[in-house]
């Protein structure tokens, strides 16, 4: 007799698979003020339509200071839109850690960031009964990265300085 | 003829005393340095050479330090020492001996002391999702450091008063200029101060200016060094998503200006900057803090 244990094959499987989706999950935004949905991420590009403040849109990536989304409307709409006039909603948590993700990432020994259980907070009052440690201040002395170390790392990352034009400085 | 004479014993005085307060001598048994520590000659941004700075900033990090410790992993505090390291060295001042450390706490927050101290909480890893935003939130404390903006804040602090050299001095400097006994009373008188000092700066924070200027420069320094510099934004879209009333936070938004307010503050900045390309390294992210909940 092997259905059960072919049933609970079964909901892992969906359980997984939701786990998969959930890794991928887009986010959602509020529009928060009138403006253009763009066919291409650049200031330039021809507006496909003008978006109405509060219309929630679904995030799907972003390009330097652009979104891509898609609108909610009757006949959906893609394209791109300035990030600054879009507002997340509900995004507290790393992708992958709601639910049945977290569960699972027990399962297959991920030790991703997940839980601060028992890590207590930091507030005023924390800080007002708080005395000088000087011990943790040593071991913080022992974590110091060298300067050559962080352009190795950089490097590694490939990471490279560049030199910005005054234009791109605001006052 | 006699009145003269009265002035310039005054003058000869005053003098000396003066003398006597430059270089910490002792009088007898009468303790210039004491005195300077008392209150007599009160904290003169112009007079803080860069070793007293970092001094008091590591004075500073202790008492950060003493509200909660550092999360007890040497390979993600070094992580974030390599990325912060990496923004310093592009930074105006590459030279200060720069630190940086994971808090162990739940709270959403960062923290930077003078002299190159930068922290930031387990909780505000734990949201992030690429290593660019982690350079996000360590540039905006690298620009309060480059800036002077806690030493600034010092000067306009309602305890500026009682701010004197003893912010300036290691413990044992404290000690050594008090008197000839290194005795545990003495310790304590000054981590006292150090603490006041500390708890008042950290609870009121800085200038609304000062966090502006924060993110504005933490952009550019972020295109600097080769991050993608709207992961700043990034981080402010995140805070902005979160309920404010929301515990983790409540330190942040008493010392902050709201997300929303932030936001708006740095479009310009973000405009200038839409030609500049920067990487956001989210499997470098992803793989360096792994490690988090296993130390």
């Amino acid at each position: 007799m092997h259905t059960p244990r072919y049933c609970l094959l079964a909901i892992l499987l969906i359980l997984y698979c939701s786990a998969a989706l959930a890794e991928q999950a887009i986010k959602q935004g509020k529009v928060i003020k009138n403006t253009p949905l763009l066919k291409q991420a650049n200031i330039k590009s021809k507006a496909i339509i003008e978006l109405k403040a509060d219309e929630k849109v679904v995030i799907h990536q972003r390009q330097r200071a652009w979104y891509q989304v898609t609108t909610d409307h009757k006949s959906i709409h893609s394209g791109w839109i300035n990030m600054l006039n879009v507002r997340l909603i509900g995004v507290s948590k790393r992708k992958g850690e709601l639910g049945v993700a977290a569960l699972l990432s027990s399962v297959q020994n991920d030790t991703r960031a997940t839980t601060s259980t028992g890590i207590r907070g930091f507030d005023e009052k924390d800080l007002a009964k708080a005395s000088a440690n000087m011990q943790q201040v040593v071991v913080l002395d022992s974590y110091q990265v060298k300067k050559d170390e962080a352009i190795a790392f950089a490097k590694q990352g490939g990471l490279t300085s560049k030199k910005l034009s005054k234009g791109q400085v605001s006052k | 003829m006699k009145w003269i004479i009265k002035q310039f014993t005054l003058l000869l005085l005053a003098l000396s005393l003066f003398a006597c307060i430059s270089t910490g001598l002792k009088i007898g048994n009468f303790d210039v340095g004491k005195l300077v520590d008392q209150g007599v000659k009160v904290w003169d941004a112009n007079h803080i050479d860069q070793k007293q700075e970092v001094q008091f900033g590591k004075n500073m990090s202790a008492v950060l330090l003493g509200t909660r410790e550092l999360y007890p992993n040497k390979n993600i505090n070094q992580y974030v020492n390599q990325v912060g390291m990496w923004l310093a060295a592009n930074s105006s001042r590459p030279d200060l001996p720069w630190r940086f450390g994971v808090i162990n706490s739940s709270s959403i927050n960062a923290f930077a002391a003078p002299g190159g101290y930068v922290f930031i909480t387990l909780g505000m890893l734990e949201k992030l999702e690429s290593e660019a935003q982690l350079a996000a939130v360590l540039a905006h404390e690298i620009i309060h450091v480059t800036q002077k903006h806690y030493l600034k804040a010092l000067k306009n602090s309602s305890m500026r008063g009682a701010i004197t050299e003893t912010l300036f001095m290691s413990a044992q400097a404290y000690q050594n200029n008090t008197g000839a006994s290194a005795n545990d009373q003495q310790y304590r008188a000054w981590a006292k101060k150090i603490t006041l000092a500390t708890q008042d700066i950290y609870s009121k924070g800085l200038d609304k200016e000062d966090e502006y200027q924060a993110d504005k420069q933490g952009m550019l320094l972020l295109a600097k060094s080769g991050y993608d510099a709207y992961a700043l934004i990034d981080n402010l879209q995140l805070l902005a998503s979160i309920a404010a009333d929301d515990a983790s936070l409540a330190l942040l938004y008493k010392t902050h200006p709201s997300a929303n307010q932030r936001l708006e503050a740095v479009s310009q900045q973000a405009d200038q900057l839409s030609n500049v390309n920067g990487l956001s390294l989210v499997n470098r992210y992803k793989k360096r803090t792994k490690i988090l909940i296993s130390p």
